[in-house]
């Protein structure tokens, strides 16, 4: 751990936020569209589940 | 951040976290078999089965609800619904003045009014979705529940805040896999958390708009459809209706761009006490969520009024399906189902680290 150094609350927040607004994004599309949308709502939700899997096999300490 | 407000915010996700968690858990537990509803009714109960004339006349509606309520003698009828896939028609029918929740429901073949088999409702599924409905207990567990939502929703704002003070000095995901237990769940805690955060804040959001679904109905019915109703004193008697088919008719020529979906009778909870509601949806993905009724003068057979509804019952109709999740194919359900994986493991963790920082505590 680097101590004495502290991220900006942009650095913490930014990839949280990037994943909600895909999250957003997915859930509401689906919602509008068919077909092709369906599977591109299901991806960008599913952000979240991809950057899970990252963290636990990247960022495991 | 001043530690006093720190303290705030912990103070606010600690007790709203800890009154919620057990009710959290069971809507998460229920839920996850209740995504694939679909799926799992087809395999439990499909059989084959096909309409005694394929290419035959119907019969007229006014007969299906006759041969329907012959087989439930006392009852009335509340709902008519139609299957998209095969020429069957649902009659659902309720003693005068019963219980809530209380109905019989009768899948009957439109070619011929024998008893088609079901491919909804099955016992274990409809036992999970009442639990997860009201847990039994009506409406107050309805907004019980609604208040559970309303706990979550706290304990998600003051997890985002108090997320910005553990992370200062951890890169995003981080899980400190070789720290002692604490530390570790603290970091699955925060990484799930981070992830889910929009995910649960919809599905949250709109389960507690769900669980209004009484006084958000029973308002459209006091207010806009009100003054459709001054006309008569006492409510329509079941041998003074006018023809049911002949009502359905006069609405689709009304309304002719939208699919029917269902009727509702003259006193159940989606129509006066004077008029058949026939209820259409729309034809796009999402419209196909809104639904607008044409209300028949149940006595006349007129056409009354097409009533769009306002726009809390449209925010109702769209918490439904973000809240259900079976609105964009199997994959967006199968994201569901790890999402609220993902929501159980918060809440276990959660759990977990209020306990375990107590035990350190003493």
């Amino acid at each position: 751990m680097k101590t004495g150094h502290h991220l900006t609350l942009w650095q913490v927040f930014s990839v949280p936020a990037a994943i909600a607004a895909l999250s957003l994004f997915g859930l509401v599309v689906a919602l509008l569209g068919d077909g092709l949308w369906n599977v591109i709502g299901a991806l960008t939700l599913g952000a979240s589940v991809i950057a899970t899997v990252w963290a636990l096999a990247a960022r495991r300490r | 951040m001043k530690a006093r407000t720190l303290r705030a915010w912990s103070w606010v996700h600690k007790w709203s976290s800890l009154v919620s968690t057990a009710f959290l858990l069971m809507l998460c537990i229920t839920g996850l078999p209740l995504v694939f509803t679909h799926e799992i009714e087809h395999v439990l109960m499909e059989e084959a089965w096909t309409p005694a004339r394929p290419d035959g006349p119907k019969l007229t509606l006014d007969q299906v609800l006759e041969t329907a309520l012959a087989r439930k003698p006392g009852e009335v009828p509340a709902f008519m619904s139609f299957d998209e896939d095969r020429p069957v028609v649902n009659v659902t029918s309720v003693q005068p003045g019963g219980k809530a929740g209380v109905y019989s429901f009768q899948p009957i073949d439109h070619t011929s009014g024998e008893p088609a088999p079901p491919v909804a409702g099955h016992p274990v599924m409809e036992f999970l979705l009442q639990l997860h409905t009201d847990m039994f207990l009506g409406l107050a567990g309805m907004l019980f529940l609604g208040a559970m939502g309303l706990l979550l929703i706290a304990a998600l704002v003051s997890g985002v805040v108090l997320y910005a003070p553990f992370m200062r000095r951890l890169p995003f995901g981080t899980v400190r896999a070789s720290k002692r237990a604490r530390t570790r769940w603290l970091d699955y805690h925060n990484l799930l958390g981070a992830v889910t955060a929009a995910w649960v804040l919809v599905v949250g959001a709109t389960g507690v708009v769900n669980t209004l679904a009484t006084p958000i109905v029973g308002y459209w019915k006091n207010t806009a459809l009100k003054e459709l109703t001054q006309a008569y004193d006492s409510p329509v008697a079941p041998g003074q209706r006018s023809s049911l088919q002949a009502a359905v008719d006069k609405a689709k020529t009304a309304l002719p761009d939208k699919e029917l979906q269902f009727v509702a009778f003259p006193g159940s909870d989606y129509s006066t006490d004077h008029h058949y509601a026939v209820f259409f949806h729309g034809k796009t993905p999402l419209t196909k969520h809104l639904t607008t009724p044409a209300l028949i003068d149940a006595r006349t057979g007129e056409l009354a009024a097409i009533a769009p509804t306002p726009w809390y019952v449209k925010t109702l109709s769209l918490s439904q399906p973000l809240h259900f999740g079976d609105y964009g194919g199997l994959g967006l359900k199968i994201v569901w189902a790890l999402l609220d994986i993902a929501t159980i493991v918060i809440l276990a963790s959660g759990l977990y680290l209020w306990l375990a920082k107590r035990k350190a505590a003493r």
